[in-house]
């Protein structure tokens, strides 16, 4: 179990390594997107100083929307996914390699480009510590719920836009969290509160989400 | 022993098969016919464990193939239209990282040699999407050399773009496996030897 968890991984960062066109459009999207917000809104550094921690993690959010129908797609449309399944291996254990993967890719090198970013909005070190971690907790959160909306729309026509619609509403609430985080901080408030919520998001993920990708990927090859 | 009982399936209103039956100990090969849309890949993909159908069972050893301790999904061992090749790794890279899954542990040594007896000396290190779509599915079907622990073969018309060559290789392959008392099922519309002495199973 431990090794199909390894080799589904290796597999994964073996095929991003070859096609690192998917790392980079994703990450540069990122960076144009939230980029963009200085130039918009004027060097007036209050102002940013305000949206910069929502800019950040409303781009963070896009980019995982971006990335979200590649988990499953190719491997639904090149057999790979029945390969998984026939595995005998427990299911959910591969989707989670599979998720990881996913998240290596996309979202850990947006979680690292994140506090440069910050800096754009004249953020103070604090505030760019804890979007740091907010984003590193928040981002597996959203690469774990996507992966369900990415499961669900196997085979669908248009997925992606369908997928984006369904997780979108589940998404706010770690937007709101995360973001809520940094602004509190920087005024003053504890965020223990805000922080705890997304761990708690994060663990309830983790626990769950594999089961509900597990059935979607099984339901979709019938 | 495999047997297939009462097994139904419709896609809507359009009924594919209805109360099949059939049974098959080690050492037997079927032979699943039928024109074009009459469910045969459906039926492989039910046995297999991957659809679900309406109607009936399939039993392995005496109980029921879909429970998880029947041990059944870990001796199939099934080969579908799409081969799971991914296209941006090389062959060698594409066994070496699926056929752990599959519960073999081949060395790169073993890897290269059995492509190297499927003919494929000259494109091994390539990616598999400058292959051809024959060598394409002469890699795939090297995953059989390492399968003789996954004991029913399903494989769904494994002769497709496969050369002469290519052809006699495979027969002899499956011929093996039934003789070391393997279970094999199999669609094709090509008449080869091999399947002269399978069983047939009809679906018209």
């Amino acid at each position: 179990m431990y090794q199909a968890f390894i080799f589904v991984l290796r597999k994964e960062l073996l095929l991003a390594f070859r096609q690192k066109t998917d790392m980079v459009t994703v990450l540069f999207f990122f960076i144009i997107v939230s980029s963009l917000f200085p130039f918009a809104v004027g060097p007036e550094l209050s102002i940013l100083k305000i949206i910069g921690p929502g800019v950040v993690w409303v781009g963070a959010l896009l980019c995982s929307l971006l990335a979200l129908h590649r988990v499953f797609e190719t491997d639904f449309n090149d057999g790979s996914l029945e390969h998984l399944v026939l595995s005998g291996e427990p299911l959910t254990v591969l989707v989670i390699a599979k998720v990881s993967a996913h998240w290596l890719i996309t979202g850990l090198p947006v979680v690292i480009v994140a506090p440069l970013i910050g800096l754009q909005f004249g953020l103070s070190v604090d505030s760019l510590t804890i979007l740091l971690i907010t984003l590193l907790v928040g981002t597996p959160v959203l690469s774990l719920i996507g992966s369900i909306g990415a499961a669900l729309t196997l085979g669908v026509r248009g997925g992606a836009a369908l997928t984006s619609m369904l997780i979108l509403p589940f998404y706010v609430p770690i937007l709101i969290f995360g973001a809520g985080a940094v602004v509190a901080d920087a005024q003053g408030l504890s965020i223990d509160g805000h922080f705890s919520i997304l761990v708690a998001m994060l663990c309830l993920s983790v626990a769950l989400a594999p089961l509900a990708i597990a059935s979607a990927i099984k339901i979709a090859l019938e | 022993m495999l047997a297939v009982q009462n097994l139904g399936f419709a896609r809507g209103k359009n009924i594919l098969f209805e109360d099949l039956n059939f049974s098959m100990n080690a050492g037997d090969a079927v032979r699943v016919t039928g024109s074009n849309g009459s469910g045969k890949t459906t039926l492989l993909r039910i046995v297999s464990g991957l659809c679900r159908p309406d109607n009936g069972a399939v039993i392995w050893h005496g109980g029921l193939a879909r429970k998880s301790d029947s041990g059944f999904v870990k001796s199939v061992n099934f080969i579908g239209h799409d081969d799971g090749l991914k296209k941006q790794l090389t062959a060698i890279e594409n066994l070496k990282l699926m056929l752990p899954l599959l519960g073999a542990y081949p060395s790169d040594v073993e890897i290269e040699s059995a492509l190297d007896a499927a003919g494929l000396q000259a494109v091994k290190h390539k990616p598999v999407m400058y292959m051809s779509a024959g060598q394409k599915r002469r890699v795939a079907l090297t995953r059989l050399d390492f399968m003789k622990h996954r004991v029913l073969w399903i494989l769904d018309e494994p002769f497709t773009s496969l050369d002469v060559a290519a052809v006699s290789c495979l027969v002899l392959k499956l011929r093996q496996h039934i003789e070391s008392g393997g279970f094999l099922i199999f669609t094709t519309h090509q008449d080869f030897d091999v399947v002269s002495e399978a069983i047939s199973l009809s679906l018209d």
